[in-house]
């Protein structure tokens, strides 16, 4: 369908949607592809709007939700802003179950620790269909990242923007988190200001290796054990070293992630 | 870093799969420069059986197109053109030429102009950097085996705008979605 070609142009898309239902039927998956929550500190003029959950029950209100294909939780880098269990009630547990199609999810400051070990019952229902995770400032252990990581099974890309080593030494439980499944992760992986290779290592243990065939890397300490487990398999390498944090690519405001640009 | 350490960390020699090494085009400055040295040292160690594409990506700026809506994500309604910077923009462009030659000297690529731009912006940004690639071919500045290639691409972080207004304000902007659900 030739309205297929209008996906990156708004204002046509709205118009096609709205000359009649047939074309509307087409039109509105590309509408609703994403939808992004945050802070009203970039929205002064209306502070309510787009905070958390508004876009999400505004969009389960409008039955909106299964064509939802990205999801994005932005919010700003500093430890007072947090994304924790507290954020998410019965209420939003419902909008989440709605999310039928999600294939890519992206949240800032995730407290995955916070979230242990009952974090497969807020964000279970995306394993069937996710591909894409990007996560901006996670704080947690590695095993307990590495945890989160296995509960997609279906899973191709990563991104990981601005890691810090460790929030803390991770719990004595840690060592009974086993992931649940094993992704491909076949795709693309990004990583930015990325000091965890104990992270890395994890990933190469119990996932058996690392196969991606793209990397994106920005200041990233361990490329050699990346570049050497993707031997086989890498096809694409980006590297930008007048950029080394990724502010040209990845800083805008956000993509990558894009968590901002997705 | 010196050229050791960096081969230490970027040792292309296993990565018997590598097709395409990408960058920005601010990556690369001059001859001599940093970030120059820092391709010509890890491309001589690419042992890729396969063609190696050397991918080059040029945004907005690079053109000297700038608008406020840039950092908005969205498509700008219109560009702001810094005539008075022309020049210095042609130098540097050359000046990128001088490193492509010498990572040629390097290992051998082929060369991948990317104008990674809006939709609007494109067929401007294709065409700059076709005149590029024809004023260096006609000064003699290329040696490479393959002829530069010249591409576009959609960025995709920008070209999904549709978030910030949609799916969230549809009950009072746009009351058919409304009806019609």
């Amino acid at each position: 369908m030739i309205i297929a070609h209008f996906i990156y142009d708004k204002h046509a898309l709205i118009a096609c949607s709205m000359t009649c239902y047939s074309w509307y039927i087409v039109a509105v998956p590309h509408l609703h592809y994403s939808l992004t929550m945050e802070e009203a500190r970039y929205y002064p003029w209306d502070r309510t709007k787009y905070m958390w959950p508004t876009p999400l029950r505004r969009s389960y209100d409008l039955g909106l939700l299964p064509l939802v294909k990205r999801l994005r939780i932005r919010l700003r880098l500093c430890s007072c802003n947090e994304f924790t269990p507290e954020w998410i009630d019965r209420r939003t547990l419902r909008y989440f179950s709605a999310l039928t199609n999600l294939q890519e999810l992206g949240i800032d400051n995730l407290q995955l620790s916070r979230f242990m070990p009952n974090i497969q019952q807020c964000f279970g229902h995306f394993s069937p269909t996710l591909r894409f995770l990007a996560l901006r400032k996670p704080m947690g252990s590695c095993r307990q990242i590495l945890y989160f990581i296995g509960l997609f099974p279906n899973l191709q890309d990563l991104k990981f923007h601005w890691s810090f080593p460790t929030d803390g030494q991770g719990s004595m439980t840690d060592a009974t988190l086993i992931p649940l499944s094993v992704p491909p992760l076949r795709g693309r992986l990004t990583l930015a200001s990325f000091t965890r290779e104990g992270l890395v290592r994890d990933m190469i243990t119990y996932f058996g290796g690392l196969r991606f065939r793209s990397m994106d890397l920005f200041e990233v300490r361990c490329a050699r054990l990346l570049l050497y487990e993707c031997r086989k398999t890498l096809e694409t390498l980006r590297l930008y070293p007048n950029d080394p944090y990724g502010e040209e690519f990845l800083g805008r405001r956000e993509e990558d992630t894009q968590v901002s640009d997705l | 870093m010196d050229s050791h350490t960096l081969l230490q960390r970027f040792d292309l020699s296993r990565n018997t799969s590598l097709r395409t090494l990408e960058t920005s085009a601010r990556s690369i400055n001059r001859t001599g420069d940093t970030a120059s040295d820092f391709f010509i040292t890890i491309l001589s160690s690419a042992t890729s059986p396969a063609p190696l594409d050397f991918v080059v990506i040029y945004r907005e700026l690079d053109f000297g197109f700038w608008s406020n809506s840039l950092i908005f994500e969205s498509e700008p309604a219109s560009y702001f053109y810094s005539p008075m910077r022309m020049e210095e923009r042609a130098l540097f462009r050359q000046k990128q030429f001088g490193v492509f030659r010498e990572m040629h000297r390097a290992t051998d690529f082929r060369l991948v102009l990317c104008a990674d731009v809006f939709d609007s912006l494109v067929e401007r940004a294709i065409k700059t950097l076709e005149c590029l690639v024809e004023a260096e071919e006609a000064k003699g500045g290329l040696c490479h085996h393959y002829k530069p290639l010249v591409i576009s691409e959609r960025r995709t972080i920008r070209t999904r705008p549709l978030d910030h207004c949609l799916a969230v304000d549809i009950p009072g902007d746009c009351p058919f979605y409304a009806s019609a659900l």
